[in-house]
């Protein structure tokens, strides 16, 4: 097993809004891999993003570490994250917002070279350009003048630009029609393994998770209630709200029959935790444990649970 | 119970352009049944939004109806007056649109939009009528209801804003309900619950149900039958169970190819992009020629007609159909 | 991608009569502004008088085909002076809006950007410049500063700096928290070029419009210190000398001292505020 490449280390962030906090990531920890696909699930609120912008410098973290590298980023003055950002990068979620409305196409692609000192030839903007299946002509073009999947393309161009190794993706395909959905997770796959980048895909759809992602990680108020291989998280989840996650998503085939598991009530606020479990109000099978801290059950290769009824399925791995 | 409850025949639209007016719906034919629940589906820019807005005759002031008839009940609503319309509008049809805290007025407060409704629609007096504006917010599913109808539309989640119009739909009692998206912006979790609370209604109110989605997988749980839509043209019409087994137009072979489903994995590679051009609306016949694999010479002169393939099955293609001579 | 609804019913700019029919008001205040313009390069040229050179025998001579715009009470020729006037004025206002709209807008941005103590040590500043009328301060500058065309300029620039540090601002403040001012981040840009470079280009927009705006206004306050004897003094051609010269026949009945350029700023202010409003349609329609 390689050295990871990304460790996140009892993130916390915290956000003040007057006289209130937002408790928005509570105690994140996890690690990618070289060369992995990992997604980063929730629905809003859940602190996906804020996890995200933590990883990237973009927000400083109010408790924990990331690493990177196995340099702790949080430790290096500006110039030097600076420095190390060519090797991570995001592609935002809102391809209209992401890029600026004043420059070409060229130059939001050169940037980055320019900023690294990596700039060279045209060709390398040609290059990309060719790689994300764009026309080499909209190099010229304003943001105005694309649609939205090319938008979605030039961000991912400049993402991939400095070749980094780490590459976080905030919702790629959410704004972008079914059909176009597709076109781009196999452009992403295709990148992914013609470059060896890591990927960390954050998204609230989990069809499009379960095509891309190796792991996925399932996020709740702030915290990771389950993580695992994308097949065993899907075909067989324990936490109750992946459960009911999952449960929820209408499949389009009419032969299919859900039972549904419906959560009670409404996502609480995020000021005011309460100790324990983040589903206690809501979950049909809450008990007096879920109301103390509850620990990660590990069920070997990597799938770990926070929910106590996968206490049992501990005890049946062992055996 | 023979007649459809809502007809829409031949309906065409079409808006003023740079170069010249352009039509966006093609000859849009749809019907729906009383006490049932069809779908409208279709990717951006297939119109469907357009045409339920044009059943309500909510279109922009741009708008210019081409030709065709909207038969609601015996009437042709497009030849209604303005004041004719109003009428029927909450009454006999109610629509839901995409964004909730949009349509609702945010400087009144949600219980007493729907009192106001039950007021209008019902002729209750004012106290009466909070009263059951109240029970009606415990019907669909609010908790605390009573603290819930002094709250503003922005002090509502997304969930609990949609709620409060299917509140105000119950108030009203429409014959004909047009649901736009929605449950877009939702939270998967909160979708499902909005799903319930809709068909839940529908069950108990014998409403009949217009869903615009551009999501199969709800049109799967949610609606009996199903149109389908590509650039303002209707593709194909079916029973749920017919298209998702035996699909018949290309695009909607196309379509199911493409989507994801969570359940099972599908093959990313193999598939081409579907999306209209600019130039798609300004093809004189079947406007999904320019991408369909099958096109013949005569898709690009006039559009099929819809033939019958099934007991309820109809497509719009030359694959199926004769091209007229 | 848009949808049926969302496309604009008619197209920008295509041909030139669509866009004149389209803008009316913007076109007249621009055409206005090129006449004045045309005026203060060639009308040195077209005139045999010079404007301080007088005539003690034709004093006060009404308009006649020798006078076009007739004399004042030294003989020199009203049309003349009005012409030379226009050269200055223009050229003290767009020294004002330029310099105006550069202090400030930069001011704003930095102030928006960094936000912080530094922020609310320049608005309050701002505030309590606000809570002057504009002239007045010019006044109160002039004053201390003395009598030239240089200290003019700079009173009433300083005068208008405030406007254009609110505007940008609160752009910047908005374009701060759209997502391409994080992606300027995530890619390696320092803090200050994120500001100026991506940021600030994109918060210039409502400052545009007051720039022309302020344009117009300058003309209005340069006119009003000359009047009251501040800022530009007699002989030199000013419109606003120029009326206050005039004024003292309001009452005699020689009109044309002072109702030409009298009218001239009228209608120099009419046209930058007509320009004002149409950038504002024009920037208005671009950012949808």
């Amino acid at each position: 097993m390689s050295e990871p490449l990304l460790q996140v280390e009892g993130l916390h962030k915290h956000f003040r809004e007057g006289p209130n906090t937002i408790h928005a990531v509570n105690g994140v920890s996890f690690e990618l891999y070289p060369g992995e696909s990992v997604g980063l699930v929730g629905e809003s609120g859940c602190g996906k993003t804020t996890t995200a912008r933590c990883i990237l410098g973009l927000e400083r973290p109010t408790r924990g570490r990331i690493l990177f590298r196995g340099e702790d980023l949080g430790a290096l003055t500006p110039a030097q994250l600076r420095a190390r950002r060519r090797h991570f990068q995001m592609v935002f979620q809102d391809p209209h917002e992401s890029l600026n409305p004043r420059f070409t196409v060229r130059r939001m692609l050169r940037e980055p070279l320019m900023l690294h000192g990596l700039f060279r030839a045209e060709e390398q903007l040609t290059q990309t350009v060719d790689r994300v299946n764009l026309e080499r002509s909209l190099l010229h073009r304003f943001q105005h003048q694309l649609s939205g999947g090319q938008k979605q393309r030039v961000g991912v161009a400049r993402a991939i630009m400095t070749s980094p190794q780490l590459v976080v993706l905030d919702e790629p395909t959410s704004s972008l029609d079914m059909s176009l959905r597709i076109h781009v997770l196999a452009l992403l796959r295709r990148l992914q393994h013609e470059s060896n980048m890591t990927y960390l895909f954050i998204s609230h759809d989990l069809s499009t998770v379960r095509h891309l992602c190796d792991r996925v990680l399932v996020m709740y108020l702030g915290q990771v209630v389950e993580m695992g291989r994308t097949e065993e998280v899907f075909d067989a989840p324990r936490h109750v709200y992946t459960q009911a996650l999952l449960s929820a998503i209408p499949i389009p085939d009419p032969n299919v029959h859900r039972n549904r598991i419906l959560l009670e009530g409404e996502t609480p606020s995020l000021r005011e935790l309460k100790p324990g479990c983040g589903l206690q109000d809501r979950c049909p099978f809450v008990a007096e444990e879920c109301r103390l801290p509850v620990p990660d059950y590990d069920l070997g290769g990597g799938h770990l649970v926070a929910c106590r009824l996968a206490k049992e399925a501990v005890t049946d791995e062992r055996n | 119970m023979d007649q459809p409850l809502l007809q829409v025949k031949e309906l065409s639209l079409s808006f003023p352009r740079q170069t010249g007016r352009q039509r966006i719906l093609d000859r849009v034919s749809l019907e729906v049944r009383a006490h049932e629940v069809v779908g409208l589906v279709g990717e951006s820019g297939s119109g469907k939004t357009l045409t339920s807005l044009a059943i309500i005759r909510l279109l922009p002031r741009s708008a210019q109806i081409d030709g065709g008839t909207v038969w609601f009940d015996g009437q042709d609503l497009l030849s209604l007056s303005e004041g004719r319309v109003r009428g029927m509008r909450g009454a006999q049809i109610a629509m839901i649109f995409q964004s909730p805290r949009a349509s609702l007025n945010p400087l009144m407060r949600a219980g007493d939009q729907v009192a106001r409704a039950l007021k209008q629609h019902r002729g209750l007096g004012r106290k009466e009528a909070y009263r059951q504006a109240i029970e009606l917010l415990q019907h669909v599913g609010i908790s605390d209801a009573e603290a819930r109808a002094r709250a503003y539309p922005h002090q509502l989640s997304g969930g609990m804003a949609q709620r409060v119009l299917v509140a105000m739909m119950l108030a009203c009692r429409p014959r004909l309900l047009i649901a736009d998206e929605p449950t877009t912006g939702l939270d998967v979790t909160i979708q499902a619950q909005i799903f319930e609370l809709i068909k839940e209604v529908q069950t108990e109110t014998g409403a009949t149900l217009l869903l615009i989605t551009h999501d199969l997988g709800v049109v799967s749980e949610m609606c009996q039958r199903v149109a389908i839509m590509y650039a303002g043209q209707i593709m194909e019409v079916a029973s749920v169970q017919a298209l998702f087994s035996e699909p018949r137009h290309p695009y909607t072979e196309m379509l199911l190819g493409s989507v994801m489903r969570v359940d099972r994995p599908v093959d990313l590679e193999g598939t081409q992009p579907l999306t209209p051009s600019q130039t798609t609306y300004q093809t004189a016949g079947c406007r999904f020629a320019t991408r369909c694999p099958y096109v013949m010479p005569a898709c690009w002169i006039t559009p099929p007609s819809a033939t019958q393939v099934g007991p309820d099955h109809s497509v719009n293609c030359y694959r199926y159909s004769e091209p007229a001579a | 991608m848009t949808t049926a609804l969302q496309q604009p019913a008619v197209a920008p700019l295509s041909g030139f009569w669509p866009f004149v029919r389209a803008r009316p008001s913007f076109v007249l205040g621009a055409a206005i502004v090129l006449l004045y313009l045309i005026m203060a390069t060639l009308g040195p040229l077209l005139t045999p008088f010079e404007p301080t050179q007088t005539d003690p025998q034709a004093t006060y001579e009404a308009p006649s085909r020798e006078w076009l715009f007739g004399t004042d009470k030294f003989g020199r020729d009203v049309l003349t002076r009005v012409i030379y006037a226009t050269r200055l004025d223009l050229a003290i206002s767009a020294s004002v809006a330029l310099s105006a709209f550069l202090l400030g807008s930069l001011i704003g941005g930095l102030s928006g950007y960094y936000g912080g103590w530094v922020d609310d040590v320049i608005m309050r500043v701002v505030d309590v410049m606000f809570s002057f009328p504009a002239f007045i301060l010019a006044m109160a500058i002039t004053g201390v500063l003395g009598d030239t065309v240089r200290n003019v300029i700079i009173a009433i620039a300083v005068a208008y700096v405030p406007y254009f540090v609110r505007l940008t601002r609160s752009e910047m403040l908005r374009v701060r928290t759209l997502q391409y001012s994080d992606a300027a981040v995530s890619i390696g840009n320092p803090p200050w070029r994120v500001m100026l470079v991506h940021l600030l280009p994109n918060a210039l927009a409502p400052s545009l419009v007051q720039m022309a705006l302020v344009f117009g206004w300058a003309i209005l306050d340069t006119a009003g210190l000359a009047f009251l004897g501040l800022g530009i003094t007699p002989p030199t051609a000013e419109w606003g000398v120029l009326v206050s010269e005039g004024a003292q026949r309001i009452i005699t009945g020689e009109w044309w001292v002072w109702l030409f350029p009298g009218a001239a700023i009228v209608l120099a202010a009419f046209a930058f505020s007509l320009i004002g409003d149409g950038l504002r349609d024009l920037i208005a329609f671009e950012e949808r």
